[in-house]
Order: structure tokens, then sequence, then C-alpha cells
């Protein structure tokens, strides 16, 4: 089985195309219909973080005198494996279990 | 409302985890949001969007709030099956992080739980290896010691009332006769070694089988068999290297080769110290009736299986009673003692090592008590921080808890240090403890005490943590605010606990100062002693003589006047002499002593019986009352003379002068005599034992007319007593090079050891209490401090009214005294009721010294008053006008 959630397999293929700050990744998350409250997204961001599977780097600015801590996300190689063997999972699975897109796919 | 001032005040709702792992980064996305807007916005539509932005911060906090929990309520459900709590943890950081940035408090609490975890370990080891730690043997509990005791004292046994013991009781399986002794070891360097002549049912009572080879067996014990032995592991090792075919090979034990049957194993030590065990040969003459008042034999004896103590006793009693009926001079005034092993060993260290552990115990629950005062002064402090995290929503539980974890922390910590002071007390106490403290090889840290301690400093930390938790954790924002930084020393409740834990401080500080100050009291008295002679300059050691070169009394005699005389003769010799059985060493012979010229109950009496040489008086400077000294001319085949103590003329001849007196020694130190001596002089009194024991009554007889195979040298010299020993080594080693000396010591050391014990207790009370006093001054200081630099402002608004500097000082000083005053009438009154235990420990002093218990007094209030001094300075030195600015 996967080692990660549907959700998590998304964000990394997000993260795929290299370093994207969080506001992009939420962004592309609620266009295929992911709602997440910005807290709950970063804290689902800090667990992908504790897995070791992305890094995270704050972009410090200054903003209307206030400084803004913008999160910046990478891909790790951990990342990129984990999201690698889901997608080998999913392949073989959908090639099991659906004759016609196995052809597809050959 | 500023920008930052918002987002701050959003960031505190956050707890500090969630902030910087969701509600930061979400906050810069919100921010750039609002930039983005603002950068099209007319003045109107700005205000509407620092509105939105406003309720927008708000939202993103509680938002970030409820995810930390979520996500902490996950991890509790996944960690709750591996038995972890993660708040638990997190609140084990906190605690830590707590600590460090309060590093003086944090320091002394440590300091304060180091001293009193420490000194407990320290203490509790001692009492856990010597009293606790069980016997070495199988079923040790059934081991008993038993004596025949003679005025309510412990007594050495007959042989013959033991014969009859074994003969005629019910209740022992075995019982073992044994006598300690010293023998030389030849076969090389002689040397002096601690033996004992035992019989074989001292191994069976122990029932310890040999390491090598056998114990001794009954056919051991023939007179006139082959000469054998066994050996100590100690001995074995440290002078036959170890070697394992050493049984059934000779070696020379006093000139005379033995055959070593068996080496026992390291465990096997009894009685403690020996180093070898040679058969106890009783004879025929030995066990006849006329021998049934000779008393020398120390007995131990293993039960039968389901008997008891108490059966036992009874048991030995009938016998004793019966032969009480049958020989009433002979054993009309002895009773029988049965106790266990443990109990005898131990029996007089026992009490002052549980005073002393009580002692400890009380500074444990100082140091427990003053760290808890310092706790609640700081949560009097943090009662800002602990008001805001409850308005945020930490539940009060989740306070109390937070404050548990953080005094466990600290006690847990304080235990650490503890356990590594605790090391070094106990080395320090082996130091200094006497010489004669029974079971103490090995002492050390055990898990048993390592165990203990961390127990004690759990303890410590969950009673003493709880009541200033609860307290803190009861802070409220609304109070906070409306005092604001007024500052306030607390509510009332706390006050009064603060004052409480003061009192408590100096009621457990006045129980020990007491203890202590008894103690010195009762070490001063017995230092006033006189031991009857004069210690400076005078070094004893023992000679023995090996049996077979010198076998009879006439070369004994021979031997010791010659080394006497040529010591005499040698340059830096003031005097020299011998005597068997010297002072202070608690060892003697008792032996009944006839008056011919009287009748009835006055021609009987009991004296303590000496040997000794010309020269030993004169030597140990032992004044004579009347009469003359030994000379060189009493000799054995001479006219019987005795000298009498001065105890001795005052007990049986009260107003007579003894001189030229006859007095028949029935028998003297094991030999029975036949004729009546005549004092021929009295001397001064010396102690034999303890020095808080009077002087026995005592006779001297001639070494001449007496001689023995052992004898006690004493040599007083011009310089330093222990440069001589060169010279007498090699006085006697031109004698017989054969011949060891053992036992080397000054004669100050001897007395020296005399109140090694009652010196050790008062120094380790005296510590004690000075670390108790210190505490409680501490505890004192820190209170009123404290509740001086919280009531600063309303110090400073009572002198601007026009309060007058008197006035502040007696309200001041009265905070400080009250709870000190209450402290010291209960201490006064604990210590009356428990110094009364102390009472066996004392000399010449009561346990409730009126002059002890008024400088405990004194110095309890000048301590607590020293201890107000710079509080009050502080109050008295409080400006108004800055107060009132401030």
């Amino acid at each position: 089985m996967p080692a990660i959630t549907h959700l998590q397999f998304l964000v990394l293929g997000l993260l795929r195309g290299g370093e994207r700050p969080g506001r992009y990744v939420r962004r592309a998350l609620a266009k295929r219909g992911v709602a997440r409250s910005a807290p709950a997204f970063y804290q689902m961001m800090a667990r992908l973080e504790d897995s070791r599977f992305v890094e995270g780097t704050y972009d410090q600015k200054i903003v209307d005198g206030q400084i803004i801590k913008e999160r910046r996300y990478t891909l790790t190689d951990a990342g990129e494996a984990a999201w690698a063997s889901t997608r080998a999972f999913y392949s073989e699975a959908i090639a099991e279990f659906d004759p016609k897109a196995r052809d597809a796919h050959a | 409302m500023r920008t930052p001032d918002v987002v701050a005040l959003a960031a505190r709702l956050v707890p500090e985890p969630a902030r910087r792992r969701c509600f930061e980064p979400a906050l810069a996305d919100l921010l750039r949001r609002r930039r983005a807007r603002c950068r099209r916005a007319g003045p109107l539509a700005r205000t509407a969007l620092q509105v939105w932005f406003l309720a927008s911060v708000t939202a993103l906090a509680m938002e970030a709030r409820r995810v930390h929990r979520h996500a902490i309520s996950s991890l509790n459900d996944r960690h709750s099956a591996k038995g972890v709590d993660p708040m638990i943890l997190h609140d084990f950081r906190f605690a830590i992080r707590v600590l460090r940035k309060s590093p003086a408090f944090t320091a002394a609490a440590l300091l304060t739980l180091a001293i009193g975890i420490g000194g407990t370990g320290a203490i509790f080891s001692v009492v856990q290896h010597v009293l606790l730690r069980p016997l070495p043997y199988p079923a040790a509990g059934r081991v008993m010691d038993v004596n025949e005791a003679h005025n309510g004292r412990p007594f050495a046994v007959s042989a013959v009332n033991l014969q009859d013991w074994r003969a005629r009781n019910h209740t022992f399986a075995s019982l073992g006769a044994y006598n300690p002794t010293t023998v030389t070891l030849g076969g090389g360097t002689p040397e002096r070694i601690t033996a004992v002549l035992a019989d074989a049912a001292v191994f069976a009572s122990l029932d310890v089988p040999a390491m090598f080879g056998r114990t001794l067996g009954a056919d051991d014990m023939r007179a006139g068999g082959p000469h054998v032995a066994v050996l100590s592991e100690r001995l074995w090792r440290r002078r036959f290297g170890g070697d394992p075919s050493l049984v059934g090979r000779p070696i020379m034990v006093d000139g005379t080769p033995c055959e070593v049957v068996g080496v026992m194993p390291a465990s096997f030590d009894f009685p403690e110290g020996t180093e070898i065990w040679l058969p106890l040969m009783l004879s025929p003459d030995d066990l006849s009736p006329a021998q049934r008042g000779a008393h020398y034999l120390a007995v131990v004896g293993r039960l039968r299986d389901g008997a008891t103590q108490a059966a036992a006793q009874s048991d030995l009693t009938d016998i004793e009673h019966d032969l009480a009926r049958q020989f009433p001079r002979q054993v009309g005034q002895y009773s029988v003692v049965v106790t266990p092993l443990l109990d005898a060993l131990v029996t007089d260290v026992r009490q002052p090592l549980l005073i002393l552990l009580g002692a400890v115990l009380c500074v444990l629950l100082i140091a427990c008590v003053n760290v808890a005062n310092l706790q609640l002064a700081r949560a009097t402090t943090r009662t800002g921080e602990i008001a805001v995290r409850s308005a945020l929503g930490a539940a009060r539980m989740q306070v109390f808890r937070q404050l548990c974890v953080e005094s466990l922390v600290l006690s847990l910590m304080g235990g650490v240090a503890g356990i590594v002071g605790g090391m070094w007390v106990l080395r320090l106490l082996m130091s200094i403890s006497p010489a004669d403290l029974p079971r103490a090889e090995g002492l050390g840290l055990n898990p048993n005490v390592l165990l203990f301690s961390l127990a004690l400093s759990l303890a410590s930390g969950l009673v003493f943590g709880i009541v200033p938790a609860a307290f803190a954790s009861r802070a409220d924002l609304a109070t906070f605010l409306k005092e604001g930084r007024r500052g306030s020393d607390g509510s009332g409740g706390r006050r009064r606990l603060r004052g409480l834990m003061v009192g408590v401080q100096v009621a457990l500080a006045v129980v020990l100062l007491t203890g202590a100050g008894l103690a010195l009291r009762s070490f001063d008295e017995l230092t006033r002693v006189s031991p009857g002679f004069d210690p400076s300059n005078v070094l004893t050691y023992d000679v023995q003589l090996p049996a077979g070169t010198y076998p009879t009394f006439d070369s004994d005699a021979a031997f010791f006047r010659e080394y006497t005389r040529r010591l005499q003769a040698q340059t830096g010799v003031v005097g020299a002499g011998a005597v068997l059985f010297p002072p202070l060493m608690a060892s003697g012979f008792g032996g009944t002593v006839l008056f011919p010229n009287r009748t009835g109950s006055a021609a009987e009496g009991s004296m303590q019986v000496r040997s000794a040489t010309p020269g030993y008086f004169e030597t140990m400077r032992i004044p004579l009352r009347s009469g003359r000294l030994f000379s060189w001319s009493d000799v054995r085949h001479g006219a019987g003379v005795v000298l009498v103590s001065e105890a001795a003329a005052h007990k049986y001849w009260p107003g007579e002068n003894p001189i030229g007196q006859p007095l028949h020694i029935r028998v003297s130190l094991g030999v029975k005599e036949a004729q009546p001596r005549e004092v021929v002089g009295v001397v001064g009194d010396v102690h034999v034992g303890a020095l808080d024991d009077d002087p026995p009554p005592v006779a001297y007889v001639p070494q001449d007319q007496y001689a023995s195979d052992e004898m006690t040298m004493v040599v007083r010299t011009q310089g330093d007593p222990m440069a001589a020993v060169p010279v007498v080594r090699a006085v006697l080693a031109q004698m017989d090079g054969n011949i060891a000396i053992s036992r080397v010591r000054s004669l100050r050391e001897l007395s020296a050891r005399a109140v090694s014990g009652p010196r050790f207790r008062a120094l380790l009370l005296g510590s004690f209490a000075l670390v108790s006093l210190i505490l409680a001054a501490i505890g004192i200081y820190g209170t009123l401090a404290f509740s001086v630099s919280q009531r600063q402002s309303e110090i400073g608004l009572r002198m601007a009214l026009g309060a007058r500097a008197a006035s502040i000082l007696r309200m001041v000083v009265r905070e400080g005294l009250l709870p000190v005053c209450a402290g010291l009438g209960a201490g006064l009154a604990g210590a009356a009721i428990l110094t009364r235990s102390m009472r066996a420990l004392l000399f010449n002093v009561s346990p409730v010294d009126p002059l002890t218990f008024a400088v405990v007094t004194g110095t309890l209030v000048l301590t607590a008053l020293a201890a107000c001094y710079v509080p009050t300075r502080r109050a008295l030195g409080i400006d108004p006008v800055n107060t009132l600015r401030g």
C-alpha cells in the first residue's frame, strides 16, 4: 500500500515542478476541489516536512511594515521516491483491474 | 489599531508549535492578499479592508488553534497505544525551558534538594548496609546469638552451662561456642592476625560450606589431635596468593605447624574480621563443675525448623533456672538472652543510626518545604503568565499538570545531584565514622539506595509541588489585570501557606538543633572525663609469644621481664611496662574475690583482674594513692601481692586502710589460686571500657606472679611515640626474630577511639542542624524579602501617608517573626518529646537540658532577626515619591 495519502500524492506531484510557495500549492489544490483552510493546509505541509518528504524554507519580507514569512516548499528525494512508488502502485492496480487501460497503456 | 499590534495579539492566541507550523505561513498569505487588494482600493474600501483583515486574522488564529488541538488529539490517539502522552513530553520540554530561564531559582532549588536527598541517601546507605542487609547465611533469621546476662548486661557464657544447654534444649539444632583471639602467622615475616577458636557447631549453626576443603569437625576438637586450621578467603589470597593446593599443607601458627583443612568463601566473615579459625579444645578440666562460674565463651546457635526466638528464649531460660537452683552461687546471678544474630551484631549502633536517619529526614523535609516555598513565591510572579494561558483556553488541570511536571523535573534533577553528592558524603562519612562500626565493609551506594533516592526525589517533587501548583493554577486574568504591575504578595491563603512553611522549617530546625546541642554537650562532658592516665607520648602495641617456643609461665614471665628492662634502657624512652588488658579496650577478666578475715556476704566480692609489670603504672602515670607499686622483687615464687584500684578500696574497705589486708583471688586470669595475696598498694581508677561507664574495682597482680603469653606493651617517649616503633621492633628482634607486634598505636589514638562514637554523632547531628538552620534562615529571608518586594507600593503609600519608619519596621518584622515564634514553640515542644529517645546516648546531660534549649531558642531568634534584617532595610529604604510615580 502507498505510504502517502492521495492528497499528499497530489501535493508532492505539484512540487515535482520545482520550489513553490505554499499559497501556490494551496491554490492548485483548490482548483482540484480540495478546500482547506490556510492553517489546516499549512499543518498538512508541516506534517509532510516532519516526514522529510518536502523541505520548507521561509522567504522573509516586510509588507506594510509587517514582517511576513512566506513558506516555500521543495520536494526532497524521499518525497520523490514516495511519489514514484505510489504512482507505480496505482499503475499496477489500474493494469490489474482495468484491461482497457492496460492495453491503452501498452 | 496598527497591523503589527493586531498580528501580535492574534499570535498570542495560538500555542507556540501551531504558531510556527501553520499560523505564520497562513498569515503571510493573508498579508499578501490584503496588499494586493489595497493597491486597487480607495480610502473607504481601505477601511473596509482593515476591518476584513482584523476579522480574518482573528479567524486565522482561532482556526490555527483548532487545527493544533485536532493535531494534538490525533497524536494522543496514535500515541496512547504506546503509553506515551505527547502532552506530558511537551510539559517536560517546557519545564526544562522554564527552569533554564530562571537559573538563580533553579540553582537554589537544586542545591537545596541535593543537600536533602544526598544526605538522606548517604545515611540510608549506612542504615541499609549495616542494619537492614541480611546476613550471608542460609535462613539467617534462624541464627541466634546467645548470652548469659549479668546485671542486665550481656556476658560471656560458661562452658559448663553451655554443655547443659546442649544436652537439654529442644529448640536449637546446634549451639556453637567460639572465642576470638589473635595468633602469630609464621612462614615468612611473622604477622599477628585475628583468629577465632571455634567448635564444629559454629560452622553447623551458620551452615556455610567451605570454598575449598572442609570446615572444622568434631574430630578436630579432640585434645592431642592434629593441629588444623581453616583460612578466610582474604588471608588465603593475601598471604598465600590464592593457591588452591594449600589445602592439606601445613602453615605455622604460633610456632606450631597446622594443617590447612579448608578455605571459607569471601562472604563468610564471622566474627567480623576473622582471618583464621582454629579448633576450640576444651579439656575435661575446663568442663568440670568447678569451672561453672568461668564465663569466657561466645555462643551462636541455629534454631530447629519451626522454633521461634521466643520459644528458644523460654527453653534456655527454663534450663538456666534449673541450673540456678542447683548451683545458686555460680548461676544464680545470670540469665539467658537469645537474640537474632543480626540484631546482636548491630545492637550498639542501631539507635544512633536510626536517630541520624531521622535527623537527615528532617533536613530533607526542611529542604522540600524550602523548595515548595520558593515555588510558591515564584508562582506568584508567574501569575500573569498563568492567567494569560488560562484565558487562552488552557484548562486548570493543564496548568496544574504543567506546574507539577516542573516540580517533578526539578526534584529529579535534584535527585541526580543528590546521588552524586551522596556518594561524596558517604566517602566523608566513612572517613570519620568510628572504627568499630560493624558490617561497614563494602559500604557504598547500591541499587537499593539509588532506588530509594529516586523514589525520594519523585515523592518530594510530587508532594511539595502539588500545593504550590494548586495555588498557582487558580490564577485568573481578571484579577491579574486588575492588580496589574502594582504587585501583590498573593492571596491571604498563599501568605498563610508561606508562613506555615516557614513555621514548619523553624520547628524542624529547632528539633535538630536541640538534638545536636545535646549531642555536643554530651560529647563535651565526655571529653572532660579523665581516663585515669596520661595518654600523651605513649606508644602501645601487643606482643604474643608463640606457645611452641615459650611453653611455660616461667618462660613467658622471663621474656616480658627482659623485654621491659631492655626497653626501659633505650635512649628516648621515658618509661616502659606491660599489662594484660589495657585500659579503654573493654576487655578484661572478671573474677570472684574472697576476704579471708570476713564472714557472710561480706567475705565475697568481684573484681576485674589484670596483670602488670613494674614500670607500667609509672609509664601510664596512674597515680599511687597509698602503699607501693610493683617491683622486680615481686617474683613468681615470692609472697603473693596485689594492688587494688581506688574503686575497689572504696567498695570493699570503706573507711579502712586496705594496705596489708589479705585478698584471695579465686580464679586469677583463668588460674585457680590457692593462697590469698596481700594488698600492698592502692592506685588510681582507670576507665577500662567506655568513658561514660564508672571505673570498676580492679585488682592488679604482678606479671611475674601471673605471666601471660600475650601482653600489651606501653612505652612513654620523649617525642612522637610512633617514632619509637622501629626501636621497639629492633629490641624485640634482638630477643626473638619470630615474634611480631600488632595493634600498634599511640595511647592518644586509643583515647580518641573511646569517644569516636559520640564525636561522630555530635559531628553529624551538628552538621545536619547547621544545614537546617541555614535552610530555615533562607526560608525566612526568602519569604520576607519576597513579601517586601511585592508590597513595595503598599509600603510606599503608607509612608507617603505619614507612616513612621518604626511602624513599617514593626509591620515587616512582625510578619517575619510570627511564623518563627509559632515554629519555635512547636519545635521546642517536639524536641522535648523526641530528645527522650536520645537518653541512652547522652552522658551527664538531661534530654531536656535547659541550657541547650535556651541556646537553641537564642540561636533561632538571632538567625531569624538576621534573616529579617535585609528585607527590613529594603522596606525602610523605599522612596514614597518613586513608588507613587511608578
